[in-house]
């Protein structure tokens, strides 16, 4: 049973996609629905190329996001491929990225964990909820966006967004343009 | 003075003298009934009793001033507190912190608060915990919630019953189908609408689909705790499988957006996946469940951190009265599914899984029991499942025919982390909600955490026991 296993795994092709570089339709299939899935902000002028820790900050999400975001260091996504792992510390943090809406009992921790990242440093909006409060805009106690707190680097649209759109827009923030770009010239 | 009043579709109303008489009652009623649920808004209590032989329904109301009485949870009805809390929280003046409730702290040579939160390690949710250790040991532990409170019960009031589906689905992200499900029965229940057979089956599809990558989650989540990568990823890729088999046939990876009240939405591009291959698809993962774990009960570095990890004292098991997984690994039936059965599930010959060690390993245990029985499930109503019909059914159509002033609905559904109640007051004549009642599991189980943890455990099993349990704060918070 084990040396089966075994086998079958050799000549099975990797879970892993290939996508934002390579064509994925599978992937590409789950994506938001136009291309604005993906909206830059004040996009910074030098980019920084090395191994990239990520802090994820949960505001008043519903776990959606935050089950998402896991994903992305399972097989099928495996984001450490280009370099991405999450830290638990926001001082080893390179890119900050907040889930769901901004209540004010965050508010001040959205801030401080800004504060104590080191440059240079990269804030990402994740899902509708982090962007412009999505459903609970009008609700007591919750502040609008994201962007009205800390500088956003990027946004990324979905409700939750897929995978797919997580891996795009976070090496978008890296290296400063749409990686599926790359996919059509090569 | 506290009133109490017995409803029960017609309103019986029971004026007593004595303002303890009610919580009396409460106290024998919940003795003989398994669920108690009270959900508080305004100055009003309310609290439903569900016998779990029978599984009558009954709904008990309070009404007037609640100051001077003396607290649901003091008389040993445990389920009550996160009720207790939000009521605080909405009317503060009627303080319900009584003397004894202060928050306390241990003090002593050696003790020290170790601070954790909001702000924790890897992909979590925000949550305050206070842990007092003594050396390695976990002596007290104290949960800080309501950093994330969206007040989706407020949210609610005076929104057309069609938008409300969206606002409970985004109560639980991973259990999003489950909250609009509850809440779309209780609103048939409420206006007393009929839902065809076929309907049926796909929503429990769905909610078997669902169990199984809630599951799944839990169950990585488990595994990478204690130190094991290789059955984390495998469950993670399962996980990914589910996630995109609900894609493909419903047009959402979470499930949302398909739900409506008496029928479904469903997009118009879903029938052309082949339903056989959907079978063959579920029975290769459910081989692979079993592989993975046989492999976990085999690896001894896995077992010995979870046996008599976060074992559940028995008191705090018979005030709180867990429900869900962890309810059914410290012995307690509490299936819904069973105990109160709802859409098809009377058809299926379910059989959930009992344990009573009320440990990490319980907990593992039916989960992952009750993961490969949801697979089945879905392996067997696949089969003799037809989307085709449902094109036909758009859901709400008209106004319905209940000429009343309120209509008040209740539905209760086995989320995948357990017992979940929405109770909605409808306006029959603008189909508007009136109000919004949840109790979450969440709300409830979170309350086990506490004495669980600080049972003869040391940090480092703390993250075992955090995983093992992987309730939602979300869900907590509202």
């Amino acid at each position: 049973m084990y040396y089966w296993h075994w086998l079958r795994n050799i000549g099975r092709r990797s879970y892993t996609t290939g996508f934002p570089t390579q064509k994925d339709l599978t992937v590409e299939k789950m994506l938001h629905d136009d291309d604005s899935g993906i909206q830059p902000g004040a996009m910074p002028a030098r980019y920084i190329r090395r191994a990239m820790a990520i802090r994820q900050l949960d505001s008043g999400s519903c776990q959606g996001c935050e089950s998402e975001l896991t994903l992305l260091s399972g097989p099928d996504y495996d984001f450490t491929r280009y370099g991405f792992s999450f830290t638990p510390s926001p001082k080893h943090a390179d890119i900050l990225v907040v889930t769901g809406v901004i209540t004010e009992a965050m508010a001040p921790i959205i801030r401080e964990v800004y504060e104590q990242m080191t440059d240079p440093k990269r804030v990402v909006a994740l899902g509708a909820c982090a962007i412009s409060g999505g459903l609970f805009k009008t609700a007591p106690g919750v502040i609008g966006s994201l962007s009205g707190i800390i500088p956003v680097t990027l946004s990324i649209e979905g409700c939750p967004p897929s995978p797919g759109d997580i891996i795009r827009g976070l090496l978008w923030a890296v290296d400063g343009h749409d990686p599926c770009l790359v996919q059509e010239a090569t | 003075m506290a009133t109490l009043v017995r409803t029960q579709r017609s309103y019986i109303v029971e004026q007593t003298d004595n303002p303890n008489h009610w919580q009396e009652q409460l106290v024998v009623l919940s003795q003989d009934h398994d669920v108690v649920l009270l959900t508080g808004h305004r100055d009003q209590l309310i609290a439903l009793l569900l016998s779990p032989q029978t599984g009558i329904l009954r709904e008990w109301q309070l009404t007037g001033n609640l100051s001077g009485v003396p607290r649901p949870s003091d008389f040993g009805v445990g389920s009550s507190l996160a009720a207790e809390r939000i009521l605080n929280d909405t009317v503060p003046s009627l303080s319900w912190n009584s003397e004894e409730h202060v928050e306390r702290r241990v003090h002593g040579k050696g003790v020290f608060l170790y601070p954790l939160g909001p702000v924790r390690a890897d992909v979590a949710e925000s949550l305050m915990y206070r842990l007092q250790v003594m050396g390695d040991e976990i002596i007290r532990l104290e949960l800080l919630n309501g950093f994330k409170k969206r007040h989706i019960r407020e949210m609610a009031q005076g929104k057309a019953v069609t938008d409300g589906i969206a606002l409970a689905q985004r109560v639980t992200g991973t259990s999003a189908f489950a909250h609009g499900l509850a809440y779309c029965l209780a609103v048939e229940n409420a206006l007393k609408i009929d839902v065809n057979a076929e309907v049926m089956l796909t929503r429990m599809i769905m909610a078997e689909l669902e169990r199984s990558y809630s599951h799944l989650g839990d169950l990585a989540a488990l595994s990478v705790s204690t130190g094991l990568p290789v059955p984390q990823m495998e469950y993670l890729h399962h996980k990914e499988s589910i996630l995109r088999l609900n894609f493909r046939l419903f047009g959402h990876r979470y499930l949302r957006d398909v739900l409506a009240i008496g029928g479904m939405r469903v997009p118009n591009s879903l029938f052309q996946d082949n339903v056989a291959m959907v079978g063959r698809e579920i029975v290769e993962i459910l081989d692979d469940i079993h592989r993975i774990q046989d492999g976990l009960e085999n690896t001894t570095s896995f077992l010995d951190r979870l046996h008599g990890a976060g074992t559940i004292p028995k008191a705090t098991i018979e005030f709180v009265r867990p429900v869900g997984p962890t309810g059914r690994s410290s012995g307690r039936v509490c299936d819904m599914r069973i105990i109160r059965p709802y859409l098809r599930y009377p058809e299926t010959d379910l059989a959930p899984p009992l344990e009573s060690g009320a440990d990490s390993y319980a907990r593992f245990s039916v989960k992952a029991i009750e993961l490969k029985h949801s697979l089945g499930i879905l392996r067997r109503l696949i089969g003799g499942w037809n989307p085709g019909v449902l094109r036909s059914l758009a859901g709400l159509e008209g106004k319905s025919e209940i000429d009343d002033d309120v209509a008040v609905g209740v539905g209760i559904v086995e989320a995948p982390r357990g017992l979940l109640v929405y109770r909605v007051m409808v306006n029959p004549r603008s189909l508007t909600i009136d109000h919004l009642d949840m109790a979450t599991p969440s709300a409830r189980n979170w309350y086990v955490v506490p004495p669980a943890m600080a049972n003869k455990n040391i940090m480092q099993d703390f993250p075992i026991i955090e995983a093992s349990f992987n309730y939602t704060v979300a869900g907590w918070d509202g």
